[in-house]
């Protein structure tokens, strides 16, 4: 039996199972995220939301590949690839893996000394390079990924103490492929919150890494996740009327305010932010940041001896 | 009336005496409900299930990220006897 709080619900393992399966589905349909004839790419990255996901398009009859990348945070990662292995194989699934280090040059333990972001900044800036380009070099139609519900709450909520409207604007469960070099990106598990992700795995079978990454720790994520977890507690649905709501009423007004205008990276040609003086070259994001870490990371010689 | 419980992540074992429902487990911990799974012998337990002298339970935290509102343990209980 599982508890659901914010639904004033408790269900039998299957039951839930239909329950969580009937999320999914409305999200996807909602917001027509996939169609079955797509070809899907899940990021994964062995954790309980993405892995969930995956099971959850298989079992939904998808055409979904995994994709892996590796981030060199030690045995962390090492465990991680070993879980996302095995549950491909389990499955009988397909799973591309990539490493941040063998391809780019630099591990996300390098990166955060190395670039002034933080090591949570620099790794989703890696992740959704890496998961756009490895789309559309594998002709995927569609990038999932396993943000869940406490997880879209939890950003709106600092976007929103910070008033970001640009970040806003940008925070739906779709993201179109609105040029050419995009992928379209979505999180079918935006309805299912994250103790149901768990609860899912675990009446599955589904062995995820339950240990956290050694770099999260201090996370202001986080911090936003246990205040709103400090008021789900107090008042049950709290964080579903806080991002639904959102949703539903207000997301649509803040997307006029999500006008960038979108080029060509000079060095790599993904798409990328035009630079506000039209004389200067447009580098991006992932581009500059690759850059300062070559300058700053030590030379290895290999070989030497 | 004496329950052990594996916590994780971070991993570690306390056990805590004399708590008749995991609502009462959860309670003694300080951990929030909301934030965790709390599974015996591989099923899940709901807060109003009732715990056995002897009992194992593992209290998983499924909130990535967060200790889901675990502060430190209580002076007097639960007896905190290791971590991993």
């Amino acid at each position: 039996m599982i508890e659901v709080r914010r639904h004033n619900a408790a269900f039998c393992r299957d039951c839930f199972f239909h329950y969580v399966g009937q999320q999914v589905t409305r999200a996807i349909a909602k917001y027509r995220m996939l169609g079955h004839t797509d070809r899907v790419l899940v990021a994964v990255s062995g954790g309980k939301d993405s892995l969930a996901l995956w099971d959850l398009l298989l079992d939904l009859g998808h055409q979904a590949d995994g994709l892996y990348l590796s981030l060199g945070i030690g045995a962390y990662s090492e465990r991680s690839k070993v879980v996302c292995q095995e549950f491909a194989a389990a499955r009988g699934a397909r799973l591309l893996v990539h490493d941040l280090a063998g391809e780019h040059g630099y591990t996300i333990p390098e990166a955060a000394g190395g670039t002034g972001r933080s090591s949570c900044g620099v790794c989703g800036l890696s992740k959704r390079y890496v998961f756009n380009r490895a789309a559309l070099d594998g002709g995927y139609d569609v990038v999932c990924t396993g943000h869940n519900l406490d997880d879209e709450a939890a950003v709106l909520f600092g976007n929103t103490l910070r008033w970001d409207t640009a970040a806003m604007a940008r925070q739906f469960p779709v993201l179109e492929a609105t040029r050419p070099g995009l992928v379209k990106k979505v999180k079918p598990l935006y309805r299912v919150a994250e103790r149901e992700t768990a609860a899912y795995c675990v009446l599955k079978g589904i062995d995820y890494v339950v240990e956290e990454c050694p770099l999260v720790a201090g996370n202001t994520q986080m911090r936003h996740k246990e205040t709103l977890n400090q008021m789900e507690e107090a008042a049950p649905g709290t964080k579903h009327s806080f991002l639904f709501g959102y949703l539903d009423r207000a997301a649509e007004l803040l997307k006029v305010a999500d006008v960038a205008d979108l080029t060509e990276c000079a060095r790599c040609g993904m798409t990328t932010q035009a630079p506000e003086d039209p004389a200067a070259e447009a580098v991006c994001a992932f581009c500059r940041s690759k850059a300062r870490l070559t300058r700053t990371l030590p030379i290895v010689q290999v070989g030497a001896g | 009336m004496l329950v052990t419980a594996r916590l994780r992540p971070p991993d570690r074992v306390v056990e805590v005496a004399d708590v008749g429902r995991v609502a009462d487990l959860l309670a003694r911990l300080e951990v929030l409900p909301g934030a965790v799974l709390v599974i015996r012998d591989g099923a899940l337990l709901t807060s109003q299930d009732e715990l056995r002298d002897g009992d194992k339970v593992e209290v998983r935290f499924a909130i990535s990220g967060g200790s889901g509102g675990l502060m430190q343990p209580k002076a007097v209980a639960p007896r905190w006897i290791g971590g991993v």
